[in-house]
């Protein structure tokens, strides 16, 4: 099994990055941000029979501090949908493996605010099946929190395919869906789905090993999720940025921009 | 007869009453009540029946004397008819040749005319209507009417004979006349058409009119079409100015009629009133000289905001600015966002796996830059990008914020001192001196309005004083602060830290604004502005906070025209010579309320660089007004100053272009067919050039009837007193032998 640190990248590869990066520095920077709180954080979203998964979102945050620009804490705090606290946290997951009981109606209205005003959710589903019980209870949920907005496939085009990495497909410690799951708020998706068990793909031991390995492709798969997760972060971060990015590129081509 | 009615009845026309209604009325009363004042007591006496009946009729015939009554009579006496002469008073009568326009030469064969002809002379002039009194070169009329003028004549001479009506005219004609030539009216006299032109072919290029659609949309090409006029075939240069500097030029060929069309593709960088000309350069050989120039003001609008949001890491910060900017229908953003740097190199990631493209910082600040209405540089940090270029491209922000535009610096851990800003020229332009050691604090705190923010729109989260204080204080801590050594001193602090202090010992500011020249800064000293935007909505009530504050910062920042401290609106960019124009103007004060009583010095700069002073005072709505009425042709500047706040301007073109103008060639062909068809018509006509012998028809034995009409008064005639002395002295008469007095 190789591990993440033993992915083999040239050295001339690694310099024609300076070719690929939006601007690099010339200097290392050092980089906190002004204070914890607006440091880039994963919070874990609790319910009953939920999954917390820490040590996965720990290592995923390392592997986003390490590969981009962006200045995270790696404390990942747990909170209730009906919770004030979840307002101090713009980026939250919940993982599950199994059907969870309908929240409360204030859980909701929560919810719903927190992802208007510009918080993101990922549905992590565990289970490893196709149609799992936490699915089913994810669409419950979303059609409560969006009743006019469905939980929708998300096209192959969609920015959180391309928000740092070029990827065409989700993946997971398992493969079975080739498509996120969206809901769609006017141009942005604050709420994702993955059928493919992200976290599973991420989670280590407290000695910081690997606990699965990803099926059927292993350590490449692996290294896929955490392209995933990254990507994901940027999306929640810089949204469809990425679309904008295209149209300016094509403007520059045109010499018009 | 005639005696008795002071006129000789056989010439008595009619009567006419002629005294006021008021003093009929007043007599009237005044009658009747002598008349029942000389019946008490009497009533129900039969036998004073007569006496009665006798004042009745005296108090009927004072009545009838108090009404004025006239006899008219007329006297007719047969006399020789007069001769009309109907001149063309019309803007193409001032064509020029040889130094004499077509009018000069025209009242000199009206002078001829009046010398060589017998008998009375009536001179008559003509545009859109007829008038009397020769008009001067400046009152020549836009609009020839030939068939009114004609008709006119007609009229004035109704029931006449003339001895005959010459038409001096070069034919050109803006009505209908060439469409109705047969139902030209018949005239009372013969036809003589004195056809005014020139010995040679004229030559006249003009700009006829400019298309603009009215007005433009910022840094979006429009075209400004312009319609020509010149040789039949032939070509003309024609140039497009801005301040009197060439834009460009483009050769137009002409058809065969010498028409053609040209556009000009224009794309506004600023938004305002903005005057642009359309010349065509003056051949010496040009007999209208004024038609080659085309004055057009554009008003250049602004359909969107145009924002370029640099961003040193993707964060929270960024990301609920983002979200907010995109949002904004009127916002076009263009984001770039540093999503990796230097110390990320050492991840092991292929480049084909990335999805990034080269930040084109150079483009940006160089020849982009002034594409933008704002600039925000959040959390940035601009050395590893701008290397040795730094000094230039930090210095052309710098220029570009003093020329106009904004900017805004967001904290964070690459922001102010942090991102080493000190001593540059980013720090010349932000409303704070840098250069402290002391440079962050991680400290949470609420920010404290200031005295200067309880008033500044851009810190008005409520309407009243006392709402916005609390609205402040109901929000969220901030996370950390980007500490500066202190506010310069034209530079105002709308939000302080609650305890912390700048390098001078003043409260330390984490939200100040300044303007720089034409543009205008905010520092915002922390990364944390995000947290409004969840701090009303976990209570249900929306991000209103967060919005309210990042739109009233857009809107102050971008300093749009119409919501400048003073405005002046002109009743229309474009005008015509002659057309009264009002001067709108608008002010309000720093809180954005109407500023009444403010008094304006207003200075109108006319073409030609002469002044007006005026004096405008506004109202208590801020409002005050200016009409005028321009007297040249080309762009008007206008400015109004008021103390060391209000110095604003504007701009409106008036041309002189009149559709009189557009064409100039006389019409030989018209007039001739308008003699042809009075001769169809049974009317004797002739038509004749200027250079010939002028020899109208002129009927010798034309006549016409003089009434002489007189009004003689029918109150005071001798037939009145004979009635009315016997018929007072009866009454009397009777009134004594019954007892009366």
């Amino acid at each position: 099994m190789l591990k993440s640190n033993e992915w083999r990248v040239s050295r001339r590869r690694a310099l024609s990055l300076l070719s690929a990066c939006v601007g690099l520095a010339s200097a290392p920077s050092l980089s906190w941000a002004l204070g914890q709180r607006s440091q880039f954080g994963i919070a874990e979203v609790q319910l009953p029979g939920s999954l917390n998964r820490t040590l996965a979102w720990q290592r995923g945050l390392f592997e986003v501090q390490g590969s981009t620009s962006i200045e995270i804490t790696e404390t990942v705090p747990r909170v209730g949908l009906d919770s004030v606290d979840l307002f101090n946290h713009p980026f939250t997951v919940l993982i599950g493996d199994e059907g969870f009981e309908p929240v409360s109606t204030l859980s909701v209205e929560n919810l719903r605010r927190y992802l208007t005003y510009g918080g993101f959710l990922l549905l992590d589903d565990a289970s490893g099946r196709n149609a799992s019980g936490f699915l089913d209870s994810c669409k419950r949920l979303c059609k409560r929190v969006f009743p006019n907005l469905p939980l929708a496939a998300l096209h192959g085009d969609h920015s959180v395919y391309r928000s740092f990495f070029l990827l065409e497909k989700p993946t997971g410690r398992f493969q079975l869906s080739t498509q996120l799951l969206g809901v769609q708020v006017n141009t942005i998706t604050p709420l994702m789905y993955n059928a493919n068990d992200l976290s599973g793909a991420l989670l280590v031991d407290d000695a910081g090993q690997y606990r699965h390995l990803p099926v059927p492709d292993g350590e490449y798969q692996r290294r896929e999720s955490v392209k995933m997760l990254i990507n994901l972060v940027l999306y929640a971060l810089t949204s469809n940025y990425k679309h904008d990015q295209v149209h300016v590129a094509e403007l520059l081509r045109r010499g018009e921009f | 007869m005639e005696w008795l009615f002071g006129v000789d009845i056989a010439q008595l026309q009619g009567l006419e009453w002629t005294a006021p209604q008021w003093k009929v009325l007043a007599g009237v009363v005044c009658l009747a009540i002598a008349v029942l004042m000389l019946w008490k007591g009497r009533i129900g006496t039969i036998k004073r029946t007569p006496e009665m009946l006798l004042w009745g009729g005296v108090a009927l015939l004072l009545g009838l004397m108090n009404a004025e009554p006239m006899l008219v009579s007329e006297v007719k006496t047969p006399t020789d008819g007069k001769t009309v002469v109907l001149v063309d008073s019309s803007a193409s009568m001032s064509v020029e040749s040889a130094g004499k326009s077509r009018f000069d030469r025209a009242n000199q064969v009206v002078s001829k005319l009046q010398n060589k002809i017998g008998g009375q002379v009536d001179v008559w002039y003509f545009d859109g209507s007829l008038k009397q009194g020769q008009p001067s070169d400046t009152e020549l009329g836009h609009q020839t009417d030939l068939l009114q003028g004609l008709k006119a004549i007609r009229d004035q001479y109704l029931g006449q004979e003339l001895q005959g009506v010459i038409l001096i005219t070069d034919g050109i004609d803006r009505g209908v006349l060439k469409d109705v030539l047969s139902e030209v009216p018949p005239l009372p006299g013969p036809v003589s058409i004195v056809q005014m032109h020139e010995q040679t072919d004229i030559f006249d290029e003009s700009v006829v009119s400019v298309e603009a659609g009215g007005f433009a949309f910022q840094r979006l090409t429009f075209s400004m079409k312009a319609h020509v006029r010149g040789e039949p075939n032939g070509s003309v240069q024609v140039e497009l100015r801005k301040n009197n500097s060439s834009v460009s030029q483009q050769k137009v060929s002409l058809d065969e009629k010498g028409l053609g069309e040209v556009s000009f593709d224009v794309r506004p960088l600023e938004v305002g009133r903005f005057a642009w000309d359309v010349v065509i350069p003056v051949d010496a050989r040009d007999v209208v000289p004024s038609n080659n120039y085309f004055p057009i003001v554009i008003k250049v609008v602004r359909d969107e905001v145009r924002v370029l949001q640099v961003c040193g890491s993707p964060s929270y910060d960024q990301k609920f600015l983002r979200l907010f900017l995109k949002e904004d229908p009127s916002v076009d953003l263009i984001s770039f966002f540093i999503l990796r740097t230097h110390d990320d190199l050492d991840s092991n990631w292929d480049s084909n796996e990335l999805s990034l493209i080269a930040f084109p910082y150079e483009k940006l600040f160089t020849e982009e830059l002034k594409t933008f209405d704002l600039v925000i540089f959040q959390n940035f940090n601009y050395q590893p990008f701008f290397g040795y270029q730094s000094e230039e491209l930090l210095g052309n922000i710098a220029d570009y914020v003093r020329e106009g535009g904004s900017f805004v610096m967001v904290g964070g851990d690459r922001s102010f001192d942090m991102g080493d800003y000190g001593n540059t020229p980013i720090e010349e332009v932000l409303p704070v001196n840098l250069g402290t050691e002391d440079n962050v604090s991680f400290d949470p705190f609420v920010p404290v309005l200031t005295n200067a923010g309880e008033v500044h729109p851009l810190t008005k989260l409520a309407p009243t004083v006392q709402g916005n204080d609390a609205a402040w204080n109901q929000l969220p801590q901030m996370d950390g602060v980007n500490r500066i050594a202190s506010l310069k001193s034209n530079a105002a602090s709308l939000l302080d830290h609650p305890t912390a202090k700048d390098d001078a010992g003043k409260a330390l500011s984490v939200l100040s604004v300044q303007e720089v020249d034409k543009g205008r800064v905010m520092a915002l000293n922390f990364d944390s502005s995000w947290r409004w935007s969840y701090s009303e909505a976990l209570e249900g009530e929306g991000n209103q906070a967060y919005l309210r504050f990042w739109k009233n910062a857009l809107r102050w920042l971008i300093a749009d025209p119409d919501d400048a401290q003073a405005v002046i609106q002109p009743s229309r960019e474009n005008t015509l010579l002659g057309e009264e124009m009002t001067l709108s103007f608008r002010t309000r004060n720093t809180a954005y309320l109407p500023s009444s009583n403010q008094s304006l010095e207003v200075v109108i700069v006319k073409p030609d660089g002469e002044k007006e002073s005026h004096s405008v005072i506004t109202d208590e709505n801020g409002l005050g007004q200016l009409t005028m009425t321009p007297t040249q042709q080309g762009v008007y500047q206008v400015r109004a100053v008021s103390g060391a706040n209000i110095d604003v301007q504007t701009v409106f073109a008036v041309s002189s272009r009149i559709a009189e103008l557009e064409d100039i060639q006389p019409n030989h062909s018209l007039m001739q067919q308008l003699v042809a068809q009075y001769k169809a018509d049974g009317t004797e006509a002739v038509w004749m050039s200027e250079y010939d012998e002028i020899q109208p028809i002129v009927y010798n034995k034309a006549e016409r009837t003089i009434v002489q009409r007189t009004i003689t008064p029918l109150a005071f005639a001798p037939i009145w007193f004979l009635v009315l002395i016997p018929a007072v002295m009866g009454a009397v008469l009777i009134r004594r032998r019954h007892g009366g007095r």
